[in-house]
C-alpha cells in the first residue's frame, strides 16, 4: 500500500516537472529556433513530450507493461540524439571561419 | 526482454554521458548562459546515467530520479526563456510612440509635447518665435503654452522672452513624471 502510494507520488512528481520542462523547452525553441541550436532544442521538446506521455502511461496502466519499457528506451535514445546533435552543432560552429573585424 | 532493454538504456545513457562530458569540456570558457548550460548538462546526466542505474538497482527510485532530472532541466531552461520574455517587453516598450510612455496632465495639450521635445532635442535657450517657426504654429499659441508650462515648472524663463526646459520637463519627456501629480501647485 505504502509502496503503491510512493510509486504514484514519484510518477506524479515526474509528470509535473516533466510538463514544466516540456513547456519551457517549447518556449526555448521559440527563442532559439533560428540559432545553430534550434534543431537540437526542437529534439529536446520532442523528448520532453515523450517523457510526459511515458509518465501518463505509467499512471493509467501497470508499471510492468512492456510497451512502457520500450517507450522509456525510446526516450533514452532521444536524449542521446539530442546531446550528440548539440555536440555536432557546437563543432560546426567552431569550424566556421572567423570574420575579420573592421578596425 | 525487459532486462535487455535496461542494459540498452544503460549503454545509451553512457553514450549520452560521453557527449555531455565533451560539451562541458568544450564550453568551459563560455561565460554567457553558463547557468543554463550546466543545469541542462546536470539534468541530462542524472536522467541518462542515474536513471538506468536506479532502474537496475533501486527500481522504486526510478521516477524520483526522473523528477529530479526534469527539475534540473527546468532550472536550466528558465533563464533564457525569462530573459527572452523580458527582452520582448523592453522592445515593445521602446518601439512604442514616445508620447504613449508619458503621463500628461489634464491641463496639457499635444502642442506641449512638441515644445518640450524641441527644447530637449536642441538643448538650447529658445524664444517663442523660434519655437513657433520650428513646430509650425503661431507665436501667440506658443506664448500661451509656454506660460502654462512655466506655471507648472516644466520650462523656466531665463530672461524676458527666453525659455529653457527644466529637470521636471525632462522627467516628463522620459515618462518618469506625472504631468498632473508632480507639477500641480
Amino acid at each position: 500500500m505504502v509502496e503503491e502510494v510512493l510509486y504514484n507520488l514519484t510518477v506524479a512528481f515526474s509528470l509535473a516537472t516533466g510538463s514544466a520542462a516540456g513547456l519551457l523547452s517549447l518556449l526555448t525553441w521559440e527563442t532559439l529556433r533560428r540559432s545553430p541550436f534550434g534543431r537540437a532544442v526542437f529534439v529536446l521538446s520532442v523528448v520532453m513530450v515523450l517523457f510526459i506521455v511515458y509518465h501518463v502511461l505509467l499512471l493509467v496502466s501497470p508499471a510492468s507493461a512492456a510497451y512502457a519499457e520500450v517507450f522509456k528506451s525510446a526516450i533514452f535514445t532521444g536524449v542521446m540524439v539530442f546531446i550528440w546533435m548539440l555536440v555536432w552543432s557546437q563543432r560546426r560552429m567552431r569550424s566556421r571561419p572567423q570574420v575579420e573585424r573592421v578596425p | 526482454m525487459v532486462g535487455a532493454l535496461q542494459l540498452y538504456d544503460l549503454a545509451v545513457g553512457v553514450l549520452s554521458a560521453l557527449g555531455l562530458v565533451y560539451l562541458a569540456y568544450s564550453q568551459r570558457f563560455i561565460v554567457g548562459y553558463r547557468r543554463f548550460f550546466y543545469f541542462l548538462i546536470a539534468g541530462f546526466l542524472v536522467f541518462s546515467v542515474a536513471g538506468p542505474l536506479a532502474d537496475l538497482f533501486a527500481p522504486s527510485l526510478t521516477h524520483a530520479v526522473h523528477g529530479v532530472a526534469a527539475s534540473l532541466v527546468i532550472l536550466g531552461l528558465y533563464d533564457p526563456v525569462h530573459n527572452d520574455l523580458r527582452k520582448d517587453e523592453w522592445a515593445r516598450l521602446l518601439l512604442q510612440e514616445p508620447s504613449d510612455l508619458r503621463y500628461p496632465g489634464e491641463w496639457m495639450v499635444p502642442m506641449d509635447d512638441e515644445i518640450l521635445e524641441l527644447f530637449h532635442s536642441t538643448d538650447l535657450v529658445l524664444t517663442p518665435s523660434i519655437i513657433a517657426y520650428n513646430i509650425d504654429r503661431s507665436r501667440e499659441e506658443v506664448n500661451r503654452r509656454l506660460s502654462e508650462l512655466e506655471a507648472h515648472q516644466l520650462v523656466e524663463r531665463v530672461e524676458r522672452g527666453k525659455y529653457r526646459i527644466t529637470q521636471l520637463g525632462e522627467g516628463y519627456l522620459q515618462g518618469t513624471l506625472d504631468g498632473d501629480r508632480q507639477t500641480s501647485p
